[in-house]
């Protein structure tokens, strides 16, 4: 409660332009912003610029923020915007990246077990997308968007979302069941506390 | 096949919801902010301090170009008055001058003759020669003068009997000269207390443009009438 009072406080000073409050709430949640970030883009310095861009936008136009929304929410929405449009920028210098090596049989949903990943074994997995790949996963798993958003956004067809969808899935799933059986295969290394207390 | 469908489904919806709260709070270590991004929101305040300065010094430049102005517009009054006095004194002496020429060649010589008038009461001779009610004014001069209530008229006098003493030899004309002096000096009180403006004494030229605007019509319509009939 006090920090939802402390927050609806720092937007106010924002929205008044004090450069201290911006600091401030730049400082809270630029890490959260930034990870957002970094599963939009190709590399930490793409993430950085959409971070910093992103920010600008939250400082100019946080006077249109209404409390009725998360305002976690909407600085995200804007973080991944502003990604959408950076990608959008250098879509024409990129040569288009694909997937398709990667079957999605029923043979491997069969043998599929369900993993147990972390988040930065996840976060590994999904920098290893190609980049159309990952926009279209974090925007339907991640940010909720639908099918017909992310088409809007992309400038796709709404089957080519669902389809990259459903290969970035898949694709994530075999990662992290490689990453999750080499960590099996890997015995780990008794720690100091164990050995004392055997 | 349909199992194998629903169970791709039911997994990814347990996939993707896995991966959602995973990485909804997740974190990372943020670079540190650029100047630029909390100075961009300070120019708007510095083009605003210049903004004030410049309507500062418009201010400044405004409030000292005023006095200037005023004086400006003071030493122009102070110009304009006494121009205007000069114009008021000249548009009398213009409209004296061609009504001088409309009076009787006896009085003007009469007023001629006389040099030792002084410069208003000539002035107001003028006038009251060119207005229209000088003959009732000269029919109730001499009424005034049985009377001999009005002091300043009673000074005309002296000023008309030294006139006459001054030059002896016109006794008659220096006598006429004597009334119209006294008459002038009435016509001019009475131009003091009622003030007539330029206006009222420029109302006589009007009636001679509209007796000339019928001259010019008349050779416009004869050579019409008379030509085809």
């Amino acid at each position: 409660m006090a920090s939802s009072v402390e927050l609806v406080e720092l937007i106010d000073l924002c929205k008044a332009q004090k450069p201290s409050a911006q600091r401030r709430l730049y400082d809270r949640f630029s890490g959260q912003l930034f990870a957002t970030a970094i599963r939009h883009t190709n590399s930490r310095e793409d993430a950085e610029d959409v971070l910093q861009d992103s920010f600008v936008k939250i400082f100019k136009h946080i006077k249109s923020y209404r409390e009725d929304f998360s305002f976690e929410g909407w600085m995200r929405r804007i973080v991944v915007n502003t990604a959408i449009t950076h990608y959008r920028k250098n879509l024409k210098h990129s040569h288009h990246q694909d997937i398709d090596g990667i079957p999605a049989t029923p043979r491997d949903l069969e043998n599929r077990q369900d993993p147990e990943f972390t988040a930065d074994e996840l976060e590994f997995a999904i920098a290893q997308l190609p980049l159309g790949y990952r926009t279209v996963f974090c925007l339907y798993v991640i940010e909720g968007y639908k099918h017909q958003e992310i088409a809007e956004q992309l400038g796709v067809d709404v089957n080519t979302s669902k389809s990259q969808l459903s290969r970035a899935r898949k694709y994530l799933q075999r990662v992290l069941a490689t990453l999750s059986t080499r960590a099996q295969s890997i015995p780990s290394k008794p720690s100091e506390t164990e050995g004392l207390h055997k | 096949m349909k199992e194998y469908e629903v169970h791709g489904l039911e997994s990814d919806a347990a996939f993707d919801e896995r991966c959602r709260s995973l990485l909804e709070g997740r974190a990372l270590e943020a670079p540190a902010p650029s100047d630029e991004l909390f100075a961009s929101n300070r120019r708007p305040l510095g083009l605003r301090l210049v903004g004030v300065a410049a309507v500062l010094l418009m201010a400044t430049g405004v409030f000292l170009t005023l006095p200037d102005g005023e004086a400006a517009t003071r030493e122009a009054e102070t110009v304009m008055d006494p121009s205007a006095n000069d114009q008021t004194v000249e548009r009398e002496a213009i409209l004296a001058e061609p009504e001088a020429s409309e009076v009787p060649a006896e009085i003007s010589m009469e007023s001629t003759e006389v040099p030792s008038l002084p410069a208003e009461p000539s002035a107001a001779e003028a006038t009251a020669k060119s207005s229209p009610t000088n003959p009732k004014l000269e029919s109730a001069a001499p009424a005034s003068n049985e009377e001999g209530l009005d002091p300043l008229s009673l000074d005309a006098q002296e000023e008309g009997v030294m006139d006459v003493d001054a030059h002896p030899g016109n006794l008659e004309n220096s006598e006429i000269s004597s009334d119209d002096a006294e008459g002038a000096l009435e016509d001019a009180l009475l131009e003091n207390d009622q003030t007539i403006p330029v206006q009222e004494q420029a109302e006589p030229e009007e009636p001679n443009s509209e007796t000339e605007a019928p001259v010019l019509r008349l050779p416009l319509t004869l050579p019409t009438g008379g030509g085809n009939n």
